[in-house]
């Protein structure tokens, strides 16, 4: 009970009542990624053979990769608790376990997240890495501090991206012969022309909606932002997730992004738009910051999380050597969920006094510091304030 | 075995799941790398269709109310042609034209044009150029540049290089009729040299035409030369020193023409046709390689009076002739003086390598010695080191004048 210590009574857990147990919850969540799946092969593979572009054995390739990495992540799972106990080796006792662990998620959830042409060894690799050192070896579910699909994303990012280039990378059979894309990403061309312009952002991938239906180019099921909007809203009502997480970190990507246009110059809101529509972001807000075990259980913790992983995400686009920044802020935060979920939990349950103020302060205090440094960092803010200053003192 | 699959079933079937997953999501991952590649092949060859389509499309525009063009397969005629020095004369090296593609255009079905793609020289290495050929007129009746090497940017001409080469030197290839004797390019200043290569692409793409096609044949100048002569009539051999008899024309009709010493046409002298332009340049042609007269002596007066006939004769030097005055006696069978007039410097030059064995004395020695064994009846001797021009030309007058004291004395000509 010592998780309940500094919380208010009475204390029931959601998973404790009969109707919400792992096996419900687990259901849902498939349920809620459903629409994402559909789009992932909808686009990469339905798509593309209507329009010609590639054959009815390429077509099924999208669906058949994201239901492998599921497979693969379970295999591997059931591999391990069969090494490890040698007490329970019969089929019954594993496949209870395993349904009890969510096995199948951190496979599935990476083969959505790389790209369509990513060899087979590497989602094994990757899979592997995700369930088995990402999350049996930090001793199952529910005791892993990363989480597991990302960093199996991560690891195979850093280690193999010129591995999937070389297979074919992320452009489906209809996107390579689009000369506008020119090879590249949305937000690929944002880190390659630092230039905040609709022509050169928007333009050549159509219009924004694109971006919303998610018909531009990107990894399996990471453009779709009108599905993941679906399982979003339907997570949120079976209360598979907390609504706020997600609607808080893309808010604050807005925002940023919004001051950031301003910044430049360019204060239209294409740019917000574009900045929360393109890459992972939505991807990330929806399946991964609202891990349950990778992120704070309070609410205000969430809170706070999701703000720094608005910031650092927007931070890692403008600084980083990769495009996106989804993966690397949610690793990070991951990191911190422990003392974030602490410290506010002693905030909510101390109420407004002297010690909660000071943490609170402190908290809020490293948010901002870390949004005014994003701002700062990203693109041209010191010419501009140059700008400012020699206009507010002259030139001497 | 049943013990061991209740014990141990768990982990061979993931195994066997994980492996299988292993080996045909390899396979079906190389292969959807490997349809990348089938694909690309598969719209570059889309787009090689469609360029060629364009293409094709623009040769058929050449052709008003053409419907279709077909690739024809004629094999290219073998033929070298000498190429023109870009500075004046020939280099002496021939260039040998290719045919690298042929197409017929129909107009409902009947074949009314063919073009040639063509290669040929350019000012800086190859110019392809596609010729439109009609069949009712024998024309050309469309150009069009496929590839060349020339810098685009020139220091006289900004931008390309086929800019010189304006649209009034294209036009001329919208009616650029093979009927002609000779086919000739106008060129534009400052790009004569590229006009050359279309030229000489024209030449051979009529070679090609007459070839492929038998109702066309490339028209001719029909000229023989019979005879040529020195006219020896005092009252014209100054103006018309050399007579000429030809038989000239599909008719082959047989006149007498009048040519300079430099068997340039200058007339017709008897007879009943007139040469046309192209006809007078093959007999100036053939004239001056048949060998048939000696152009190094003539005459240039005659006074009736004085007996006085001046010769002149191509010595060493062509541009400083060789003048020999000579007075007639009475009875104009025989010579009563002569004086001779020579600019040569054998006496310095013939004593210098390659010649060297010159023994006479100073100008006009050689003159002097043959004029006279010729006046004294003797064999004309053989001058050591002076046989290269100066003898042979003195043995031409000579001759010359042999001929006009016969023919004052109503001898036979020559």
């Amino acid at each position: 009970m010592a998780r309940f210590s500094q919380g208010k009574a009475p204390f029931l857990r959601l998973s404790d009542h009969k109707e919400h147990t792992t096996g419900i919850v687990m259901r849902d969540f498939l349920i809620g990624l459903l629409p994402v799946i559909l789009f992932a092969w909808y686009k990469n593979g339905i798509k593309v053979f209507v329009e010609g572009n590639n054959t009815f054995v390429e077509m099924l390739y999208p669906l058949l990769f994201i239901i492998s990495g599921g497979l693969l992540s379970m295999m591997m799972e059931a591999v391990f608790f069969y090494i490890t106990n040698k007490e329970e080796r019969n089929f019954k006792a594993i496949m209870t376990k395993l349904s009890t662990s969510y096995a199948l998620i951190p496979g599935l959830i990476l083969a959505m997240i790389l790209p369509l042409y990513t060899p087979y060894w590497v989602l094994i690799f990757g899979a592997f890495i995700a369930s088995i050192i990402g999350k049996m070896l930090f001793g199952g579910f529910g005791h892993n501090i990363f989480n597991p699909a990302l960093l199996g994303y991560l690891v195979v990012g850093f280690t193999l991206t010129g591995v999937i280039n070389q297979a074919g990378g992320v452009m489906n059979g209809s996107e390579v012969l689009v000369d506008a894309y020119a090879g590249a990403t949305p937000l690929g061309v944002l880190q390659g022309s630092k230039m905040l312009e609709y022509d050169v952002l928007v333009a050549p991938y159509g219009t924004l909606w694109n971006f919303f239906f998610g018909t531009i180019p990107g990894a399996l099921a990471e453009t779709g932002a009108l599905a993941i909007l679906v399982s979003y809203i339907w997570l949120s009502i079976r209360k598979v997730i907390r609504w706020s997480t997600p609607l808080i970190y893309v808010g604050t990507v807005f925002v940023l992004s919004w001051l950031i246009g301003i910044i430049n110059g360019n204060s239209g809101l294409w740019f917000p738009v574009y900045s929360i529509l393109s890459g992972g972001l939505m991807f990330g807000a929806v399946f991964m910051a609202t891990e349950p075990v990778t992120s704070p259980r309070n609410a205000l913790g969430m809170v706070f999380f999701a703000l720094f992983l608005g910031a650092l995400t927007v931070l890692f686009r403008f600084i980083g050597d990769y495009p996106e920044g989804v993966g690397t802020s949610i690793i990070v935060m991951n990191i911190f969920a422990f003392p974030i979920d602490n410290q506010t939990a002693i905030i909510r349950s101390n109420g407004l006094k002297k010690t909660s103020l000071i943490r609170l302060g402190f908290l809020c205090a490293l948010v901002l510091a870390l949004m005014v440094y994003t701002l700062v960092k990203s693109n041209s803010l010191y010419d501009v304030m140059t700008g400012w200053i020699i206009r507010f003192w002259g030139v001497r | 075995m049943k013990s061991f699959m209740m014990k141990h079933g768990i982990l061979v079937g993931a195994l066997v799941i994980i492996a299988a997953i292993f080996v045909f999501g390899g396979m079906y991952s190389r292969y959807m790398t490997e349809q990348i590649d089938v694909r690309a092949e598969a719209e570059r060859q889309r787009q090689l269709a469609e360029e060629k389509r364009l293409f094709e499309a623009s040769l058929l525009a050449f052709f008003e109310d053409a419907t279709d063009i077909q690739e024809a397969e004629y094999v290219g005629v073998s033929k070298s042609y000498l190429k023109p020095g870009k500075s004046g004369p020939a280099e002496g090296d021939y260039f040998q034209p290719t045919l690298d593609g042929s197409y017929l255009v129909y107009e409902d079905d009947e074949a009314v044009g063919v073009v040639y793609i063509i290669s040929s020289f350019g000012n800086a290495g190859g110019l392809k150029v596609a010729y439109a050929i009609d069949f009712a007129t024998d024309q050309i009746i469309g150009v069009k540049v496929i590839s060349h090497n020339e810098t685009d940017d020139d220091e006289d001409f900004p931008g390309l290089y086929y800019q010189k080469l304006d649209s009034a030197f294209f036009d001329q290839f919208r009616s650029f009729s093979f009927n002609e004797v000779v086919l000739e390019v106008d060129t534009i200043a400052g790009a004569t040299y590229s006009g050359k290569g279309f030229e000489l692409a024209a030449i051979y793409a009529r070679e090609q035409y007459a070839h492929d096609f038998d109702d066309f044949e490339i028209p001719s100048v029909v000229v023989t030369i019979n005879s040529i002569i020195n006219n020896l009539d005092p009252d014209t051999f100054v103006s018309y020193p050399l007579i000429a008899n030809i038989t000239i024309g599909a008719q082959a009709t047989v006149i007498d023409v009048y040519l300079a010493i430099n068997y340039t046409y200058l007339g017709v002298a008897s007879g009943d046709y007139q040469p046309s332009d192209d006809e007078q340049a093959e007999i100036r042609n053939l004239a001056s390689t048949s060998g048939m007269v000696s152009n190094r002596s003539w005459f240039l007066s005659y006074d009736e009076t004085t007996r006085t006939v001046v010769m002149g004769a191509r010595g060493m030097y062509p541009s400083t002739p060789i003048e020999v005055t000579f007075v007639l006696n009475d009875t104009l069978d025989g010579v009563e003086s002569r004086s001779v007039y020579s600019r040569e410097s054998y006496y310095d030059d013939y004593n210098v390598p390659p010649y060297g064995s010159y023994v006479g004395g100073p100008p006009p020695w050689v003159e002097n010695t043959i004029i006279d064994q010729y006046l004294a009846g003797e064999t004309i001797d053989t001058i050591a080191g002076a046989s290269a021009s100066t003898e042979i030309s003195m043995r031409s007058l000579v001759a010359l004048l042999d001929r006009f004291i016969d023919s004052l004395n109503g001898g036979a000509n020559g």
